[in-house]
């Protein structure tokens, strides 16, 4: 279905419900940038997919306009996956926390990256069980005490951007909600990938994490946006240099150029998604059952 | 013994897996079905890669037959052990024909009465003859039709078809094979077997449950399969990758069975007609997401093609024993369909209508089937794709009116509990499906209010569609004293036994459900109350199906449980045998049956 041209969209034509996330929740800066970016680009509302899951961040599904699907925690991925290959014509956009997508759907997470599905995956990252009150996350520092955890955490924490790397993946980046201007270049790359896009986001959770505050972050993370001399392009050098690294890259981080999405390769006929098809009862289908005689 | 038994055969072609016992048997399946018969093919087989003992079990007959026989006539052994644990199922008359390469005998002490026992150096054979041990497949299957006095032409034409891809050479030889082992059998006595054939509808299908499965899927416009591997669902899955892809649909091998069930329930929602197909330790990772979709009341197929739990159980056997799961499993009250086909043909149109029922009750959907219906090949009548009919339900493909409302409606409360479904990219449709409680929008709600709504709402759709599902099918004399409930795959074994007992003067009635939730109460209900006892038949440990039973007459002493659970299907005389002895006792019998016992 051909998006209708209508007038160039502004950020309130995605205007859900009104958000109930604390006040100073990292989260919002990823909505606005959303917001924005979606209006720059022009995208009907109608044509959007926004997948969620379970946790504070996963909320996001009712606070922005579009045909929003809020599933259960950790699965958001093969739901857009399938999504996306049913109408390859929607823009599909799974958003969730760093629980939902590196605790429990961890395993979905590295799958979906291995399918390389034209869809944008956003992680608002935490460190911290928001929504049940302030339990230690998987991507959590070690030693960090929380309510689960009164001794400190002895895991040692999970890298998204990390693991995206070394499974393959085709499009990684990470922002900061402290950092608007830069979530909305980085969004708009990521929903112009064609395949798989890791966007993961600090997000900090100004209720449940007094350690990684704005202001610890602005001190910890390092931008490679701002570096002319780094080739986002250069998988082994990419991870070479962010595996050395004292502190947290953020930016546009890999890139690969020759991406080809999942749904071009699975259906046969991507122009004509199978979600829109005319059902009907093929009759030359029973010519299949000469197998079987 | 020696009445001739025309057109009813039952051979067992036993050995350790790797033999190539079931290419033998695919073999003889499909000679038998082109001379007109029908044939079933059972496997039963060990579950691993390679050795262990395997076995085929393939019958024939001149009437429909939708599972195993009583009793063996021929056996066809690789090896000793096949001897040892099939030859007391040989009935009198049968042979057991047996691989004696390196002197084997049979011992005494395992000779049965009335069977003949005929050592063929099948191996040596092989071997020395044809320069390929694996042939003595194709020599045992000469020595058996010479021992029946089958015709060449239907073996070697099929040799043909199934070697023809490997060029000439290896069909010539089979050929050959053929012949030589029918040269070793010229001199054996005949055993006391006619198979005629009627030559009839040669198009009839050879065909498994599963097979049937994805094909009705295919039929009924399903464009979306995500599954795990799994015995005995594999087969849906593997035969759906092969054709889906052709009709621009998708087949997505997941990584577990929680990303199969949600990207089923994703694809659903997108628009598509979308299935998962799994067995019962998938089953179980599934019911969380099950519940998500009865939740945001999208469609979803979900086959569980049942083998015996729990845990990992009894992976290639059969069993019945998730009726309950597939009925209450999952958390919370939401409403769904649960439905059991009795072989492959019903399967086929059966799994069409699920994805109906689907889309008119816009919930999930279960496809209860077992090990002997998914895995068995069976000779079914040509299949009819007219009958097949495609109804969407309340799926909005248009832009919807006065489309600045947002979010749209989707969960309307209305008197039937429908509501529309606009699915992506519809103007004016917008909505979230919220897996959480919510308002008609799919707005979050905490509102009690609006929980008792919504809840009713939901359940209510299964009230209509109570009279949308298939009822239960009766079959034998309505005024029987004798009844018997069942559902799935007993349905061959126990019209059999029906048969059995009629010549006994017995006569029953069976009801069979094709619909197990919603649970056809008022049908039991009248079942029961116009039988003076009735046997629920069902292949689980407790009685899972005459709970359900009880759970709509009360507690009844008239109602028996008829049960098995070792992994192997109902034999018809096991059903028989324990209804005749149940009659016997004083002071249940139905005085019709008694009158009608000598």
């Amino acid at each position: 279905m051909a998006t209708v041209i209508k007038a160039q969209r502004n950020p309130k034509d995605y205007e859900g419900l009104k958000p109930v996330w604390c006040p100073g929740c990292g989260d919002f800066g990823v909505l606005n940038a959303l917001k924005k970016v979606l209006a720059d680009l022009n995208i009907d509302p109608k044509d959007i997919a926004l997948v969620t899951g379970i946790g504070c961040s996963s909320q996001i599904s009712s606070f922005l306009k579009a045909y929003a699907f809020h599933g259960v925690h950790g699965r958001l991925l093969p739901v857009a996956t399938a999504i996306k290959l049913m109408n390859p014509h929607l823009t599909v956009i799974g958003a969730g926390g760093d629980g939902d997508g590196y605790a429990i759907g961890l395993s979905h997470f590295l799958h979906a990256v291995r399918r390389n599905v034209d869809i944008t995956y956003i992680v608002m990252n935490n460190q911290v069980y928001g929504l049940t009150k302030g339990q230690a996350s998987p991507t959590a520092a070690f030693g960090f005490v929380t309510t689960s955890t009164p001794q400190g955490t002895r895991e040692r924490d999970v890298d998204g951007v990390k693991l995206a790397l070394a499974a393959g993946a085709t499009f990684v980046a990470r922002g900061f909600s402290g950092d608007v201007p830069q979530l909305v270049r980085l969004f708009k790359e990521a929903l112009q990938h064609p395949g798989f896009a890791l966007v993961d986001v600090l997000s900090p959770c100004v209720t449940y994490n007094r350690v990684n505050t704005y202001d610890w972050f602005r001190e910890n993370i390092l931008n490679l946006d701002e570096d002319p001399e780094y080739d986002p392009t250069d998988r082994v050098k990419v991870l070479t240099k962010i595996m050395t690294l004292d502190r947290i890259p953020t930016g546009l981080i890999f890139k690969d150029p020759s991406s080809k999405p999942y749904s071009r390769l699975l259906l046969k006929d991507p122009d004509n998604p199978p979600a829109l098809e005319e059902l009907r009862v093929r009759p030359e289908l029973a010519e299949l059952q000469e197998q079987f005689v | 013994m020696s009445e001739v038994r025309v057109n009813d055969l039952s051979v067992r072609i036993g050995g350790q897996a790797g033999d190539g016992s079931l290419t033998t048997g695919d073999l003889l399946a499909k000679a038998l079905k082109r001379m007109g018969l029908w044939v079933i093919a059972l496997k039963d087989f060990p579950s691993r890669i390679r050795g262990g003992h395997t076995n085929y079990t393939i019958r024939a007959k001149d009437a429909p037959i939708w599972g195993p026989g009583n009793a063996l006539d021929f056996l066809l052994a690789f090896d000793m052990e096949s001897v040892e644990i099939h030859s007391g199922e040989i009935q009198p008359g049968g042979v057991v024909i047996y691989d004696n390469s390196r002197g084997e005998q049979v011992p005494d002490s395992l000779h049965a009465k009335g069977v003949h026992y005929l050592g063929v150096p099948l191996s040596n054979i092989a071997r020395s003859e044809l320069g390929l041990e694996l042939m003595k497949n194709t020599v045992a299957l000469g020595v058996l039709a010479e021992l029946l006095s089958l015709d060449d032409t239907i073996f070697h034409d099929i040799l043909a078809s199934t070697y023809g891809r490997k060029g000439p050479t290896v069909v010539e030889k089979n050929k050959r094979a053929f012949d030589l082992g029918r040269r070793q059998a010229a001199q054996a006595p005949k055993p006391p077997y006619r198979i005629t054939g009627n030559g009839e509808n040669p198009k009839r299908l050879l065909i498994t449950g599963d097979e049937a499965i994805g094909y009705g899927a295919l039929a009924a416009g399903c464009r979306f399969l995500a599954a795990y591997p799994i015995t005995p669902a594999t087969d849906i899955l593997e035969w759906m990758a092969k054709y889906l892809p052709k009709y621009n649909g998708v087949v997505i091998q997941a990584e577990d069975e929680l990303a199969a069930i949600n990207m089923a329930i994703g694809a659903a929602h997108a628009g598509a007609r979308a299935m998962t197909s799994t067995s019962g330790p998938g089953f179980s990772l599934m019911t969380e997401a099950m519940a998500l979709a009865g939740m945001v009341e999208v469609p979803v197929v979900i086959v569980d093609c049942q083998r015996p739990g729990p845990s990992t159980g009894l992976p290639t056997k059969t069993e019945q024993g998730d009726l309950n799961h597939a009925i209450f499993g999952a958390h919370g009250d939401f409403p769904r369909i649960v439905l059991s086909p009795a072989n492959a043909e019903e399967a086929f149109y059966l799994i069409a209508e699920a994805f109906n029922l689907a889309e008119r009750f816009q919930c999930p959907v279960i496809f209860l089937t077992e090990q002997l219906v998914a895995m068995s090949k069976q000779t079914i009548p040509p299949l009819d794709l007219s009958r097949i009919t495609i109804d969407r339900g309340k799926l909005v493909r248009e832009p919807v009116q006065n489309n600045e409302e947002w979010p749209f409606r989707r969960f309307a409360i209305t008197e039937e509990g429908i509501s529309p479904r606009p699915i992506p990219s519809v103007p004016g449709g917008m909505f979230i499906a919220k897996g959480s409680e919510h308002l008609e929008s799919g707005a979050y709600s905490e509102s009690p209010k609006n929980r008792t709504l919504m809840t009713l709402k939901r359940m209510r759709k299964l009230e209509r569609a109570k009279e949308a599902v298939p009822p239960p099918v009766l079959t034998g004399d309505p005024t029987a004293r004798v009844g018997i409930i069942g559902f799935g795959g007993t349905y061959g074994p126990i019209l059999e036994a029906m048969e059995m007992l009629a010549k006994e003067g017995i006569t029953t009635k069976y009801l069979r459900l094709r619909t197990l939730w919603p649970f056809p109460a008022e049908e039991i209900r009248r079942f029961v109350q116009e039988s003076e006892i009735v046997f629920v038949v069902e292949q689980n440990a407790t009685g899972q199906l005459r709970g359900l039973v009880e759970r709509c007459v009360g507690p009844q002493e008239k109602v028996e449980s008829l049960l098995k659970f070792d992994g192997q299907p109902f034999k018809p005389l096991e059903i028989a045998t324990r209804i005749d002895a149940l009659l016997v006792g004083p002071e249940r019998v139905p005085a019709r049956a008694n009158r009608a016992r000598r």
